[in-house]
């Protein structure tokens, strides 16, 4: 996944726009950076997306920036002022995508759990996390079609890049099939074997409810 | 290095799916070669109490295999004396100790999952 940067700066740039400009490409190209790079244009390499935006403008504003020079990382990190190549790269450490699994064992018409869990699920994609939902136990019920509580969260969730499986054992004691599940959910077929290496493997964090 | 994670169990058996989910898990990540810890805490200390066959689905049944298969599992002693669970009534070989195990579990695990409430 590409590590979005995004500059903002005074009209025109000022010296102080321009050098942390340039501390940008100097990480974005690393050994190959040259001076003379034309940095008044957006850049896409295989591993970074750079833009270049005005302040004050409509996207600062729509993204609560608040003054320039600053930079905006992966629309999660916002830094203000000059700042060092080796303090860029650090905060596109910090700034990387976290993989966040979370578990449902319950159903959502019991309780606010379901609505809760969802929720952070929705503002974790927000801030450019990548979310996947494992439903087992009686939380396959969440992938049920037609809920009015959870179809319309579900399928805006899958939109956005959510995976959302549901474990096969527990569909069938509960008489649901692919059929009354909502577009997008997958089945598991082996829910132990699939949670354990999604929680051990793949998922940077996990969430149980 | 193999990879560790610690289940913690606040559920009793037959009460609700907790205590297969949490046993089925341990089996499955053991199996896979993972260390597996499971503490059994608040009504968790109720699963190894079953101790006899059922012609149902039989959580003690799976947690003696964990035991066998080199899952490690605990028991709170304070939640075990609460409930007048001991040591004769319950599955052998499964330590009953203090809070301080499992907090050292937790220093020393690379992922953890709480079946509670």
């Amino acid at each position: 996944m590409k590590t979005l940067i995004e500059i903002f700066r005074n009209t025109p740039p000022g010296n102080a726009c321009l050098i942390l400009t340039k501390n940008v490409l100097s990480v974005v190209y690393g050994e190959s950076f040259d001076d003379k790079i034309d940095e008044k244009m957006d850049i896409t390499t295989k591993d970074f997306e750079v833009q270049l935006h005005p302040f004050p403008s409509k996207i600062a504003e729509e993204n609560g920036i608040e003054g320039a020079p600053s930079i905006y990382i992966n629309r999660k990190l916002k830094i203000y002022g000059v700042i060092s190549p080796e303090e860029i790269k650090g905060l596109i450490e910090k700034a990387k995508p976290v993989k966040i699994g979370i578990i449902i064992t319950k159903t959502p018409n019991a309780n606010e759990d379901v609505e809760n869990i969802l929720a952070i699920g929705e503002e974790a994609l927000k801030v450019g996390n990548q979310v996947e939902l494992f439903l087992i136990s009686d939380g396959v019920w969440v992938g049920k079609r037609g809920n009015t509580l959870t179809e319309k969260r579900l399928l805006n969730l899958i939109n956005d890049g959510c995976k959302v499986k549901a474990s096969r054992m527990h569909l069938k004691a509960c008489g649901l099939n692919k059929e009354k599940l909502v577009d997008g959910v997958t089945i598991s077929d082996e829910p132990y074997e699939d949670l354990v290496d999604l929680v051990m493997e793949q998922w940077g964090k996990v969430v149980i409810f | 290095m193999t990879k560790t994670i610690t289940l913690l169990l606040h559920r009793g058996p037959y009460e609700s799916e907790y205590a297969d989910l949490a046993v089925n898990f341990a089996l499955k990540a053991r199996e896979k070669g993972y260390n597996v810890n499971l503490w059994l805490y608040g009504d968790g200390v109720w699963t190894p109490h079953v101790k006899n066959e059922k012609d149902y689905p039989n959580v003690g049944e799976h947690l003696r295999k964990a035991l066998k298969d080199g899952v490690n599992v605990k028991i709170c002693s304070r939640c075990a004396e609460a409930r007048d669970v001991v040591k004769d009534d319950i599955i052998e070989g499964i330590p009953m100790v203090g809070l301080f195990d499992f907090t050292d579990w937790l220093d020393n695990s690379d992922k953890v999952l709480t079946f509670m409430r």
